[in-house]
């Protein structure tokens, strides 16, 4: 089970996400993401402090909007994973192709630089 | 040590085999994140069963076994849809999906990179997929 709540914070979205992202929730975060793809002035930042565990449904939702967010201008970063989560974006190596900081400061920089 | 639970084929269930396998690993010595690293790797073929062999009818069930020994932890999922021999799956790329904009097609590819060894057996009335990790 998961929720998730959208905040607009000026020039930016910010998603909290509370609870797990399986093959049964992440429908949830697919219509979430899909709507902010409505606002192409907004970037969005994705608040992962209490996801507490996401599978690879939860991945492919990830995946499947970078390429979306990048044909729209749009950037999407994700902050505050714990280590176990974090492990699990490692082990496809996504860490590495979707941009993740540690807090959500070093995110706004992130969109700030970029 | 064996301990099973049955769930009905259903992926809202996923969470309760979720907690079963966690509640079964924290004695162990594995740290949270080994432990989050096998929940991960039984929940994914627990949902590939229930989604691509089960087809989502939840009058079907399907078990899941976790046994523990000094060397290894073994998971068995019984299968009891059409089965799908999870290793004759291809690696996808990675690249290749993001680009496609593809929703799925990595979990299988977690469980072969999480688990020592994947077993596909024929039963009765199934399937047996036997997961092994070395401790």
């Amino acid at each position: 089970m998961v929720e998730i709540e959208i905040q607009k914070e000026g020039h930016i979205a910010l998603i909290l996400i509370d609870g797990d992202i399986d093959a049964s929730s992440s429908i949830q975060l697919d219509e979430c993401l899909n709507k902010q793809l409505d606002n192409k002035q907004l970037n969005v930042v994705i608040d992962c402090s209490n996801l507490n565990y996401i599978s690879s449904a939860g991945l492919g939702v990830f995946m499947s909007y970078i390429e979306e967010f990048s044909s729209s201008n749009q950037k999407f970063v994700l902050f505050g994973l714990s280590e176990k989560v974090h492990n699990v974006f490692e082990m496809l190596g996504l860490d590495q192709l979707m941009n993740i900081t540690p807090t959500k400061s070093e995110a706004l920089i992130f969109l700030n630089e970029e | 040590m064996k301990n099973s639970i049955q769930i009905y084929c259903n992926k809202e269930n996923l969470a309760s085999v979720r907690r079963f396998v966690t509640k079964n690993l924290e004695p162990t010595a594995l740290s949270e994140i080994e432990i989050n690293a096998l929940v991960l790797a039984v929940d994914e073929v627990c949902a590939n069963v229930i989604i691509h062999s089960a087809e989502c009818n939840d009058e079907k069930t399907l078990d899941v076994y976790i046994e523990t020994n000094n060397t290894n932890i073994t998971f068995e999922v019984i299968d009891r849809g059409s089965g799908y021999d999870l290793r004759k799956h291809k690696m996808p790329d990675l690249g290749e999906i993001i680009k496609t904009k593809r929703k799925g097609g990595v979990g299988l590819m977690l469980v072969q990179k999480i688990m020592d060894k994947i077993d596909f057996i024929p039963s009765n009335n199934g399937h047996i997929i036997r997961l092994i990790k070395h401790i």
